[in-house]
């Protein structure tokens, strides 16, 4: 089963992709805020991580720039209200993970499509890594 | 009419050559003289002008020179002591003028004029009517010359100070705005005609400073600057707001007697209109800031709401009449999120209103709408490469910054490129990529620049400069700059030259 980790600081916008991902066959985990999210990381696996970035503690895109410091390779969403956000993560993040931007309130349709492809990406990349 | 009379009317004369040529003629009529002149040192080339010639060869002399020493009257500038020649020719001295002129100097009688120790002059009279000059002519002329020489230092005292109060009339008159000039006391000892317009209030001249400004906070202000300095205040009259501008500055002045008087200089700007634009652009800043934060805060609510009944209705096992519900609350969360981006549409507007960024920009009319948020730092501006160079910190530099993305903001975006030039202390940023704004791109290729401390050299510490709009990264070989502006966020890294 997929794992994903989704980091929200309000507590509606958790429970509405903790449901979400469940129904789609997720494991979900979640965390409220960048610290405990660097902590998640560093004990679990995850497929796929979902990160706000305007949350308490650290914010996204000091987690997002964390992340890829660290050298891991699972997809992230971004979904986050501003919008204007999306060029500071295409500099930090490209050619170095790959990252959907999403603004809030998401199609879930959309964001659903998004998630399929970031996996399967992510899953391809793995099997090449695994043949070399 | 008497001696003495004459003496008061000549001396009543305020003009210099009235004054002059007043004690002349006296002087001939006392000395029953011929001819008389008048000569004045001229100690820029070491001279003596005839100022004034009375007798028959007035008008071939009149403004001639003479060296000093040369002839009697030179002698006497010279030597600073009166002479009497009777005969001059027989006694060897030159009788050029008289050549000149076809005048026969049978006698001659001069006298030097000094002030405060100094030859100004000569008076001179030529041919005695009444027998050979004496002494008792010299005796005569001497007195005459030391009157003259006490006449025309008060008439020159006079003059200058007439000149010199003209002369600051027509620089206070000539300076923008209002000026007071007010003396130890308080007291208004100078005004120009501004202030009536500003103030409105005549005659200011002579009132005390709180008859003209009798409002308390400017009064504090004013008794609070001990040097220089400025503020700003509000005067309310007739139920109008008006803005004015105060600059206070101090001269002093020290009086012949060796008294240290000091002034107090106010000049008053009336910056109402200023303050107005201010005002709107404030408020609109301000209203444009809340719709896009109440648009962005509107988002976050609706994420559960909008998501949540995307789920719910597509639930199978759901009873028909709560699907219908939960479709309702689905479509209106759809109607809400519509709303929100079009509060966000507007909010941009709001922000971009000054902009139509397809439009053609004329450079200079950008550059100089910078520029008037820069005139009270030192800045070149050469219209002729339109280029802009600031000198200034970083808060020059973020205002700066903030003005250049304000304008076509969108197309700056795609376009702009800035280039990081270093060059001694200072960094140039290179702004290019205005094409699409302005007429003549290849006139832009170098402008325009922005001037700044370079914060990369010298220190190789990591800076943050994170303020709501900018935020400027600095390390040692790079710069990055992340301008956010409303839903816009341009980011820009710059390597150092040699980095």
């Amino acid at each position: 089963m997929p794992k994903v980790l989704v980091a929200d600081d309000v507590p509606s916008i958790l429970y509405l992709f903790k449901e979400f991902f469940k129904l789609k066959g997720f494991e979900v985990d979640t965390a409220d805020n960048g610290f405990e999210v660097s902590k998640k990381l560093s004990k679990n696996k995850y497929h796929l991580v979902v990160l706000d970035i305007k949350m308490g503690g650290k914010h996204g895109l000091e987690v997002l720039q964390n992340l890829i410091e660290r050298g891991y390779k699972f997809p992230v969403i971004i979904c986050t209200a501003y919008e204007h956000l999306k060029e500071d993560v295409d500099i930090i993040a490209k050619g170095k993970l790959d990252v959907e931007f999403v603004t809030k309130p998401p199609d879930l349709e959309l964001l659903w499509d998004k998630v399929v492809r970031l996996l399967e990406k992510n899953a391809i990349r793995e099997e090449v890594g695994k043949d070399n | 009419m008497q001696l003495e009379k004459k003496w008061g009317k000549i001396t009543e004369s305020e003009n210099l050559n009235e004054l002059l040529k007043g004690i002349l003629d006296l002087s001939q009529e006392v000395l029953q003289s011929e001819a008389a002149t008048l000569f004045l040192v001229d100690h820029n080339t070491d001279e003596l002008v005839f100022k004034i010639v009375n007798g028959p060869a007035s008008s071939e002399l009149q403004g001639k020179r003479i060296k000093m020493g040369e002839g009697i009257a030179g002698r006497t500038a010279r030597e600073g002591k009166a002479f009497v020649v009777n005969r001059p020719k027989s006694a060897g001295y030159a009788d050029k003028f008289d050549k000149q002129t076809g005048f026969n100097t049978e006698s001659l009688l001069a006298a030097p004029l000094i002030i405060d120790g100094e030859t100004i002059g000569v008076i001179e009279v030529i041919n005695s009517r009444g027998g050979d000059y004496n002494d008792r002519s010299k005796e005569i002329i001497q007195q005459l010359a030391a009157q003259v020489s006490s006449e025309l230092k008060m008439t020159l005292l006079s003059e200058r100070l007439s000149q010199s109060e003209e002369f600051l009339n027509s620089i206070i008159n000539s300076l923008p705005g209002g000026i007071i000039i007010l003396d130890e006391k308080g007291i208004v000892k100078k005004s120009n005609p501004t202030v009536v317009e500003i103030l409105h209030k005549r005659d200011v001249e002579g009132k005390k400073v709180e008859e003209i400004l009798p409002y308390s906070d400017i009064l504090e202000n004013i008794k609070d600057i001990k040097d220089r300095g400025s503020f700003e205040a509000i005067i309310r009259e007739n139920g109008k707001e008006n803005h004015f501008n105060f600059e206070l500055s101090r001269a002093k002045e020290i009086s012949s007697s060796g008294i240290e008087n000091e002034y107090l200089i106010i000049q008053i700007n009336d910056i109402t209109d200023r303050a107005e634009l201010n005002r709107l652009k404030y408020l609109q800043e301000i209203n444009a800031n809340f719709v896009f934060g109440l648009s962005h805060r509107l988002r976050t609510p609706l994420t559960p709401i909008l998501g949540l009944s995307s789920i719910l209705k597509d639930q199978k096992s759901l009873q028909k009449n709560f699907k219908e519900m939960v479709e309702v609350i689905y479509n209106s969360s759809l109607e809400m999120k519509d709303m929100v981006e079009k509060l966000l549409d507007i909010a941009k507007i709001g922000a971009d209103k000054a902009i139509e960024v397809n439009e053609k920009v004329d450079l200079n009319s950008v550059l100089n709408e910078i520029i008037s948020d820069f005139n009270y730092v030192p800045f070149k501006l050469n219209t002729a490469n339109k280029e802009l160079f600031i000198s200034g910190n970083y808060k020059w530099l973020i205002k700066s910054l903030k003005q250049l993305f304000t304008i076509g903001l969108k197309e700056k975006r795609k376009n702009l490129q800035v280039e990081l030039k270093e060059k001694s202390k200072y960094i140039y940023l290179n702004f290019k990529g205005f094409k699409s704004l302005i007429d003549d791109f290849s006139a832009l290729e170098n402008a325009p620049i922005l001037q700044f401390d370079n914060p990369l050299t010298g220190n190789s510490d990591i800076k943050y400069l994170d303020i709501p709009l900018i935020r400027l990264v600095f390390s040692q070989h790079n710069v990055k700059i992340t301008v956010k502006e409303k839903d816009v966020l341009l980011s820009l890294k710059f390597r150092k030259a040699n980095g």
